[in-house]
């Protein structure tokens, strides 16, 4: 019976708390179709939702459950892919409000794979997804594809209000590379952030102060690094003073053990086959 | 020469004051005393009541009416002097005048340049002393705030509104120049001119005007902000020594409407400091019981005032509240997504949480355009470092004054 009115209030809500809530508005992109799914995974990820724990989870489930058709249907198409990790996420954070830690592992494994599979669709120009998405995206992802959301990112001109908020971006670029151990990439990333301020006529000196600590976060990577180096090349192993025998090996006497056993085998084969 | 020619008079304007030098015209350009003064004036339509003062204390008023331009020259009395004036509108984006005085006149186009010229006015025609005409009001394009790329697809999200001032298409400084010819015998004998431009501070004004009523993109308020007076815009002051970043307005105007910016960041710059300086003495705890570095960089700010055009520019918010000059957006000055950048966050909130009850002002972390939800400030999850969501994901902190109405960042 509780579940009946459950029901019921749930098939009443959409038409309150769904009107206000804009996957394109939030996201920058224009759904063609399945808004309405994409407006309440959107009003999940971004608005305090008004619902108690065990009606959210069977919303989220029964979303996901959508979405799951839908990129069934259409299975490559970024943006699905994108809105299927954005309700992994709402899923993660109920679960994390639940304190289930094993279910939030998985929903952000499930989050982490359907954003990768987002990108990978996402390879050609024009990129399909926005920048916006792309932020959003790159928060609690792996390394590689963090860099690879905010170099897209930056192809789409960023999703900041301002120029400060541009050359920042360009900065956590130059930073998540460093921070990978990629020292000539962030190099030149660090080039392009600096023909960035130039190109936008960025006066303010503040902004040399970023520029010269990026550098100095990459003269100390690559020296850190240089110094792994050298301290491996510097160990060396004793030359043994002894050969090792080849007839006492334990490997060889099991070698000349089986062939022996085969050989004998087959002799036997053939003296049955001949007598026959 | 007659002794009834014009002895050029100096402006005794009914609401104004300023002297002119001679041969000049007396010309009343505004019903706003003070554009007036300046030989400035702005357009105002004739169907809208629109608000006049912005700040938060603005006393209650409306923008006077849209009266039109008089040029007037002292009376000739000479039977044998023609009078013949003329308009030149140095841009056709301004579109033509509507002329009230009861002459016959002409306009022409040449190129870009629009001239309206009467016929020699003989001293039958009444009143030809006095030219009046009214200025065609700028017509704002788009009537939404819309999203694309910009005009020439450079980078940004809306494909309205410029960074520019005197942008010919979005916020031209509007320009008349006024002439007017003596003429005897067919011959000009005596020749006057006055020119009229918007000044900056008008200029400023008429964006909030175009943008008066603007629709927003999508659900969102619509413009409907009040049009600043003269004396609310004043010249960019220094921000304060102990934060980076960008001027209080990143405008070309070099004025700005400030109802409270100032003091705002110097008091966020005060609080971060002392709290940079408590968790030195008294470090933050990682999972593994050590001790985080307290990021020693100054707070960077971000963002203040907006003119109405730079906020269509950079923004989705046709009533924000950037363009009141009572916000400010700070944020911090380590890369974003990096765990520096979390501290940072951590501490300024913090330290604005324990001085809520002695600082009268509103704020919120934001990320991707929006406020952070309540439960980020809890779960932990992107990515799990014991650090709350909310401060991993900020992209900058957002405060302002308190102001009555419902504004939208």
């Amino acid at each position: 019976m509780m579940n009946k009115y459950l029901l019921l209030l749930f098939c009443c809500i959409p038409t309150i708390t769904w009107a206000d809530t804009g996957f394109n508005e939030l996201f920058e992109s224009d759904l063609e179709a399945h808004n309405q799914i994409a407006d309440r995974v959107a009003a999940y990820h971004a608005t305090d939702i008004a619902l108690d724990t065990s009606a959210q989870q069977t919303e989220l489930d029964r979303l996901q459950q959508d979405i799951e058709t839908i990129l069934q249907d259409s299975p490559n198409e970024p943006l699905y892919w994108f809105i299927s990790g954005l309700n992994h996420n709402n899923l993660a954070a109920l679960a994390a409000a639940k304190n289930n830690s094993e279910a939030v592992n998985q929903q952000i494994e499930l989050r982490n794979m359907a954003y990768q599979k987002a990108m990978l669709l996402d390879r050609t120009l024009p990129l399909r997804l926005s920048a916006r998405i792309y932020a959003t995206m790159k928060y609690g992802l792996p390394a590689a594809d963090k860099i690879t959301a905010i170099k897209n990112e930056i192809k789409l001109g960023g999703s900041g209000e301002n120029d400060t908020q541009y050359i920042q971006l360009h900065w956590s670029q130059v930073n998540e590379l460093e921070k990978a151990g990629r020292h000539d990439e962030a190099q030149a990333a660090l080039r392009e952030m600096q023909r960035e301020i130039s190109r936008l006529d960025l006066k303010n000196p503040d902004y040399q102060l970023i520029v010269e600590r990026a550098q100095n976060e990459i003269n100390q990577g690559r020296a850190a690094d240089e110094n792994k180096v050298t301290r491996i090349t510097v160990t060396k192993e004793e030359p043994s003073t002894t050969k090792p025998s080849m007839l006492y090996n334990k490997n060889t006497l099991w070698i000349i053990f089986f062939s022996v056993l085969a050989l004998i085998s087959v002799w036997m084969i053939v003296r049955a086959l001949r007598s026959k | 020469m007659p002794a009834t020619l014009a002895r050029l008079i100096y402006i005794a304007c009914a609401l104004g004051s300023a002297q002119l030098a001679a041969q000049q015209l007396k010309v009343t350009t505004s019903a706003d005393a003070d554009s007036n003064a300046a030989r400035s004036f702005i357009i105002v339509p004739s169907n809208q009541a629109i608000p006049h003062g912005i700040k938060h204390d603005a006393p209650s008023a409306t923008l006077a009416t849209q009266i039109p331009f008089i040029a007037e020259l002292e009376p000739v009395s000479a039977n044998n002097i023609m009078v013949q004036w003329q308009v030149t509108i140095p841009s056709k984006n301004y579109g033509e005048i509507e002329v009230i005085s009861k002459f016959n006149g002409n306009t022409s186009r040449e190129k870009n340049i629009i001239v309206w010229r009467s016929q020699p006015l003989a001293s039958t025609v009444p009143d030809r002393h006095k030219l009046i005409f009214r200025p065609a009001a700028p017509v704002h394009l788009p009537v939404i705030y819309r999203k694309g790329l910009g005009t020439n697809g450079e980078r940004h999200k809306y494909g309205g509104g410029t960074r520019l001032t005197d942008d010919s298409v979005f916020n031209p400084r509007l320009t008349y120049q006024i002439h007017v010819d003596l003429l005897q015998d067919a011959r000009v004998i005596e020749s006057y001119k006055a020119t009229i431009s918007m000044d900056d501070k008008d200029l400023i004004r008429q964006e909030y005007i175009n943008h008066y009523g603007i629709k927003r993109y999508g659900f969102g308020d619509d413009g409907n902000l009040p049009v600043p007076r003269r004396d609310e815009l004043t010249p960019t002051p220094d921000k304060p020594a102990n934060i980076l970043g960008n001027p209080l307005t990143e405008s070309a105007y070099g004025l700005l409407v400030n109802d409270g910016m100032l003091d705002l960041v110097q008091r966020v710059a005060d609080i971060y400091t002392q709290q940079q300086a408590y968790y030195r003495d008294n470090p933050l705890l990682d999972l593994n019981k050590k001790a985080i570095p307290v990021p020693q960089s100054k707070l960077w700010l971000s963002g203040g005032w907006r003119n109405p055009e730079r906020n269509e520019w950079f923004s989705n918010a046709a009533n924000g509240i950037h363009q009141r000059g009572g916000a400010v957006d700070i944020i911090a000055n380590e890369p974003p997504g990096d765990a520096n950048t979390a501290v940072v966050y951590w501490m300024l909130w913090n330290g604005l949480q324990q001085n809520k009850n002695n600082f009268n002002a509103y704020w919120q972390l934001e990320t991707r355009g929006r406020p952070m939800r309540t439960k980020e400030f809890i779960e932990d999850i992107e990515p799990v470092n014991g650090i709350p969501d909310a401060f991993d994901k900020a992209d900058h902190l957002h405060i302002n004054i308190p102001y009555n109405t419902t504004v939208e960042e």
